[in-house]
């Protein structure tokens, strides 16, 4: 173990990064079939090539064995990862849809937040509609790679107790960018001139209180509201697509906390911008 | 070519008469060997052009791979920290040496040189500014806005002045011809003019370093998605102009020669060469030329649009309300960024077959040759290209996973994608076949042949990962996606290039190259290079996005500061072990042993049935006739392990054994009755 | 098929190339660094009488035939509340940042004065710039000063003192002086030098509320308001000037002031939103 003077660990990571969105597993599920079956296909092959290599290694004494070819060897190494890879393709067609396709049924029908993300050089500005949830009021309020979100509780089977499908209308106002969030498994380009659709969840909160459970709304926010203190701990977000020389600098933090402490959050922050609305 | 007699044979006609003119090497100096129309001086001219243009996207790689694993702002090591805590330092003391502990390596020799002196941390924090270099003063390192241009421009020297040319120009050029048994290519002249606008572009592409005090060329990408690329900004200034131009230059030169290679292809084949008697290496490129001839188009209108839009004001590619930085773009609205990207990819990834397929054809004739035995599966090896041909056209989708396309879309992409893992696999398997029960000589050709195929693997295989489009949310634009690319590219179609060198060199230049530096290069470049590449799976794996020019300041991405240090070292060693290739290629040159035979390594192919090297003209005299396949190794009936394709089998088994039916066919008269070549 | 001379390859090479140049340069100015964007509106207005590059002669200062311009900048309008940021988007910031950043689009001091407003005469006269250069830095993931004069061809030494990336990102709003955009990884020093009457937005992309204006001009007579609101313009030549002040985000006001030699001639501008 290696540990940094500011404290972050860097021991070397050999896998995925843990997966806390309810399609985070599905992912995952398809890189385990795809792995394992990429695996034997490449200890097989490789494997018959080293043995191929020994084995008939020049020996004038050996006779060659003269082909052209076989025809249903053909068929059988044509067929067969031909119905491999097809199954693959249809089982994957699902969580594809999921993640991705409003109009399949397996998409959430409602989303109990909804923010929208504009993304510029180099930052990624969120846009809260404020405590009437709506757009295009004075009590909306605009962060800098701030994204805070209600988690959503599950049981210890893994069930959800209440539903929080987030849903991220984004778009960005010069280049290209793309939303990456590594432990939701999530990643959308963020396309100028065109409002896309993003969802998720997040099954892990991003602190636990001194029960491992849900801290009160009153303790977690600071007494003028800009931050939230305590929610110390927070997953990155980051720039997936080549926008410009601060690329590499485009991050955001997410921050997954109870309901009731996120919705004092926004209170506060809601009020305070129609305050400022109201004040000219 | 001494005889002024005018061979019958297709193709000859244009040597006749230019022939008949002057006789033997009275040709100026310029005129034979630069302002060529020799198909073989012109395969020459790009081979040598495009070893120089490798050694500057190595430079380049290497420099990117510098800055991701040494970006500026490195903070002490924990050992470091302890170190200075038990010499008693504490407090403001110890907070002191932290911040004038200076981490920072510039890249050797070139950092300081390009980006000026690099001063001590005390001296910066005094404000102090140092000797500035060539392309300004950010104290020896290279700075963000740069490393984006170092990566872009070694994409794209890569895949447009190494790759592309390397095995179209270099390898189309010399071995078509030859292998086909035609006198030169179909238009001589389109075939130098091909290489001189191919040279015309590579010039541009290195003149847009220097137009810009800061050296900032093209910085985008190789894929230059709008409207990063398509608005004129201070780090897409004139450089970026230059690249379109380049790549379209690019492009026009390999339309130009896609045009020639068909043509050469269809109408001037030997006596007896059908179409399935070509070699393996004929067959890409005729395939490749295909596709070639009509993507490439479809990249060149992109890019004029892209001009279009940077400098006349047009905006196909830009949106309404594009603000950048606080300023509005006037020109913008209207357009489709997402555009760009279809248009793209309609080109670039049938350009990423472009990139493979000649390599495939290449290691097809050298495996076959160096284990003595025909191709395993000809026909289906000749299908399943055609097949990754055609696929090639329907799968660019897979690229724009997450471009926000309709989802629909992206599941018939994913399945297309899928589809065409399939014909690469038949592929491998039939090299499998090939070298199954042959005698297999380990010569660097060889070896690097069988280097092409086991990486070929890992690199289509790891296709699959990222065919599949949920698992794709996760990998795409990862570092996954860079090592899948240097998979193919890099230890595939590189190592296809390599072995292609090793195993026409003797026709080539008519010396040998050094076996034993041939098999140091082979193990030394082996094994650094999965020492680059392969540790980009796992960083891809742990999410690590790719184009950063600096992983500081991400937790996630903290982990892999080792990893990134060990693949740069990898890297350098991969760009020192060149040095014994570049040494052997060129030493043989001048003092390599001279090849006593016009036909070394007892193959088939008619290339190696001429004089070495091939003369102007390719024959003295005839071209030769094809009397069956190239792939007759170790025949049953023939004494020797190899049936040329000159020879009739006939003859063939008379040199042998001396069957009695073969008995008057000494003469070579009374080999198979040819069957007319196709039209 | 007969050969064309091999001439002709290389006059369609050559010519290829130079077409290909030609459409490059066509562009822009092949060497400048200037961009084809759109320009603000209120773009350029100072120095409207002709850019001090093209006057003629390089006036020196001459103390025996000039006076002072002192006043102070007052606010007018509701009291404003400072706008504290939070950080905690872009955690290297918080770490680098020892107090609180607030917006600063508009500081209105606690006695009711304004801070980071501009005020200079307006002239064509040029005068020879300082040779020691001007200095900004980004300091906690500020830009500090964020209002700041230099005079056209001094030197502006650009500072980081964080040890995060910023990106320094300016944009003339002028047309002569060049937009520029590069990172500035770890804490460092890079030098520039602004050509013309300008006013200059200093931004850090990575960090959109990092900005800076910038005003270059071609004399030295010209303050920004600290503190206090007071601003002083020293050794202004005799004579009737137009004394300009500009704010960033409340716009900009002019009055005539005569200036006597040796006398301190006083100005009070009123501000409000
Ligand atoms: C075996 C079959 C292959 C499959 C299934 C496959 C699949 C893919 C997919 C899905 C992507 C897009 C990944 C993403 O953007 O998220 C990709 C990228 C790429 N592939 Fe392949 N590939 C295959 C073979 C090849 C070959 C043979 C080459 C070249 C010789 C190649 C070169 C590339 C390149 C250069 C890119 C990256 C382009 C970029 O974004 O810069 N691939 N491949
Ligand atoms: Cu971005
Ligand atoms: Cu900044």
């Amino acid at each position: 173990m290696q540990v940094r003077p500011d404290g972050f660990d860097v021991t070397w990571k050999w896998w995925l990064p843990p997966a806390h969105s309810s399609f985070g597993d599905d992912v995952d599920l398809l890189f385990y079939w795809i792995f394992w079956i990429t695996m034997l296909t490449f200890v097989g092959v490789e494997g018959l090539m080293l043995y191929f290599c020994f084995k008939y290694r020049r020996n004038p004494a050996r006779k060659t064995i003269y082909t052209k070819g076989s025809h249903s060897l053909e068929v059988a190494w044509t067929v067969i990862p031909a119905v491999i890879l097809v199954a693959l393709g249809v089982a994957s067609a699902k969580t594809w849809a999921t993640t991705k396709d409003p109009a399949n049924p397996s998409f959430p029908q409602e989303f109990q937040t909804t923010v929208k993300i504009i993304a510029e050089q180099f930052a990624w500005k969120v846009t809260y509609p404020g405590n009437d949830k709506e757009f295009g009021t004075d009590d909306d309020f605009t962060e800098t790679n701030i994204l805070n979100v209600p988690f959503e509780p599950t049981n210890a089977d893994g069930e959800v107790i209440t539903e929080e499908n987030v849903r991220v209308l984004l778009s960005s106002k010069d280049v290209i960018h793309s939303l990456f969030i590594p432990v939701l498994r999530v990643k959308q380009d963020a396309v100028p001139g065109f409002l896309g659709n993003v969802w998720f969840d997040c099954q892990r909160a991003t602190y636990a209180g001194p029960d491992g459970k849900h801290l009160t709304a009153d303790s977690k926010y600071s007494e003028d509201g800009r931050t939230l203190v305590d929610w110390e701990e927070s997953y990155e977000i980051a720039c997936a697509e080549l926008c410009g020389l601060g690329h590499s600098q485009m991050r955001m933090q997410l921050k997954a906390v109870p309901r009731a402490d996120w919705e004092a959050w926004v209170k506060v922050k809601s009020d305070a911008a129609k305050a400022r609305a109201a004040g000219g | 070519m001494s005889t002024t007699a005018a061979a019958p044979a297709p193709g000859a006609a244009t040597h006749a008469d230019h022939g008949a003119g002057h006789g033997h090497h009275e040709m100026s100096f310029l005129r034979k060997w630069v302002f060529s129309t020799d198909h073989k001086v012109i395969g020459l001219q790009y081979l040598f052009a495009c070893i120089f243009t490798l050694l500057l996207g190595g430079l380049l790689a290497l420099m990117v791979r510098w800055q991701i694993a040494y970006p500026a702002g490195a903070k002490p090591s924990a050992e470091q920290v302890q170190e200075w805590k038990s010499q008693g330092l504490s407090g403001a003391k110890l907070d002191e040496a932290i911040a004038n502990f200076d981490g920072d390596k510039p890249f050797p020799i070139l950092g300081e040189l390009l980006w000026g002196e690099e001063l001590s941390k005390a001296d910066v924090n005094a404000g102090m500014v140092g000797e500035p270099g060539l392309f300004g003063n950010s104290n020896g390192m290279m700075p963000a806005e740069w490393y984006n241009v170092a990566f872009t421009m070694h994409a794209s020297v890569m895949i447009f002045l190494v790759i592309i040319p390397m095995l179209t120009g270099a390898f189309g050029n010399w071995v078509i011809p030859l292998q086909i048994g035609a006198k030169d290519m179909a238009f001589p002249f389109l075939n130098g003019l091909s290489f001189w606008t191919w040279l015309s572009a590579a010039l541009i592409l290195c003149l847009s370093f220097f137009i810009d005090p800061a050296g900032i060329s093209a910085g985008a990408g190789w894929t230059s998605y709008p409207p990063l690329s398509g608005v004129v900004t201070p780090t897409a200034g004139p450089g970026q102009t230059l690249w379109c131009i380049g790549v379209i230059l690019g492009g026009t030169s390999s339309i130009m020669g896609s045009l020639n290679y068909i043509t050469t292809i269809v109408n001037l084949r030997a006596p007896g060469m059908s179409l399935f008697r070509m070699p393996l290496t004929t067959w890409s490129a005729f395939i490749t030329s295909i596709l070639q001839l009509f993507a490439t188009p479809v990249l060149s209108s992109a890019m004029a649009m892209l001009l279009f839009d940077r400098h006349m004001g047009t905006s196909f590619f830009l949106p309404e309300g594009l603000n950048f930085s606080g300023v509005d773009i006037p020109n913008a609205g209207g357009g489709q960024v997402i555009l760009w990207q279809h248009i793209f990819w309609f080109y670039s990834h049938p350009a990423v077959y472009i990139m493979i397929l000649p390599a495939m054809g290449i290691v097809s004739d050298i495996i076959a040759v160096w284990s003595r035995k025909p191709i395993f599966g000809y026909r289906p090896m000749v299908y399943s290209m055609s097949a990754i041909a055609g696929l090639g056209f329907v799968v660019w989708g897979h690229h724009m996973f997450q471009a926000g396309m309709n989802p629909v879309l992206g599941t018939t992409f994913m399945i297309s994608t899928i589809m065409i893992a399939l014909p690469s696999a038949v592929k491998v398997f039939n090299w499998l076949g090939t070298l199954w029960g042959g005698q297999i000589t380990f010569s660097p050709p060889l070896l690097f042949a069988l280097g092409f195929v086991s990486m070929f693997v890992i690199g289509g295989l790891s296709g699959i990962y990222m065919a599949n489009a949920p698992f794709d949310i996760f990998i795409h634009d990862t570092y996954f996606i860079v090592a899948h690319i240097h998979y193919v590219l890099f230890t595939g179609s590189v190592m296809g290039i390599f072995a292609g060198i090793y195993h026409w060199y003797p026709k080539m230049f008519g010396r040998h190259m050094s076996d034993g530096l041939g098999k140091l290069h082979f193990w030394l470049t082996f094994v650094f290079m999965n020492g680059v590449f392969f540790p980009m799976h796992i960083i891809g794996l742990g999410g690590y996005p790719r184009r950063y020019a600096s992983f500081r300041g991400y937790d996630f991405l903290a982990p892999y500061e080792g990893m990134n240090v060990f693949m740069t070292i990898c890297a350098m060693a991969l760009g020192l072990c060149q040095i014994v290739f570049l040494f052997n290629f060129f030493w043989s040159l001048l003092a390599g042993k001279k090849v006593t035979s016009d036909n070394p390594w007892h193959a088939n192919s008619l290339e190696w049935s001429t004089t070495t090297p091939p003369p102007h003209g390719n024959w003295i005299g005839p071209v030769p006739t094809a009397y069956h396949g190239p792939y007759e190794y170790s025949h049953p009936n023939c004494k020797e392990d190899y049936a040329p394709q000159w020879m009739p089998m006939q003859r063939v088994y008379a040199d042998a054994a001396a069957p009695a039916t073969a008995a008057p066919g000494a003469s070579g008269a009374v080999g198979a009755p040819p069957p007319a070549p196709a039209h | 098929m007969r050969y064309l001379p091999s001439r002709w390859l290389s006059i369609v090479t050559a010519a290829t190339c130079v077409a290909a140049l030609v459409v490059a340069c066509g562009g822009g100015d092949s060497r400048s660094r200037k961009s084809i964007r759109g320009r603000a509106p209120e773009a350029a207005s100072t120095g409207s009488q002709g850019g001090g590059a093209q006057a003629s002669g390089v006036k020196t200062i001459d103390p025996a035939n000039s006076g002072t311009i002192t006043g102070v900048v007052r606010w007018a309008g509701a009291a404003i509340k400072p706008i504290a940021l939070d950080l905690s988007g872009n955690p290297d910031c918080a770490r680098v940042a020892k107090e609180t950043v607030y917006d600063e689009t508009l500081v209105v001091n606690a006695d009711d004065t304004v801070c980071n407003a501009l005020v200079s005469i307006d002239t064509a006269d040029v005068y020879a710039p300082p040779a020691e250069p001007a200095i900004v830095d980004q300091v906690g993931c500020k830009y500090v000063p964020h209002v700041f004069a230099l005079m056209a061809g001094q030197s502006l030494k650009i500072k980081s003192s964080d040890a995060t990336l910023h990106n320094v990102h300016y944009i003339p709003l002028g047309d002569v002086n060049q937009e520029d955009n590069f990172a500035m990884p770890a804490p460092g020093v890079r030098e520039r030098v602004f050509e013309s009457n300008d006013w200059i937005k200093f931004k850090c992309d990575v960090h959109p509320w990092m900005v800076a204006w910038c005003a270059v001009r071609t004399h030295p007579f010209f303050a920004v308001t600290g503190t206090d609101g007071k601003f002083t313009l020293n050794n202004v030549p005799a004579g009737t000037h137009k004394l300009v002040l500009k704010h960033e985000s409340l716009g900009e006001q002019s009055v005539s002031i005569t200036v006597e030699v040796g006398k301190v001639a006083t100005q009070e501008f009123t501000l409000k939103k």
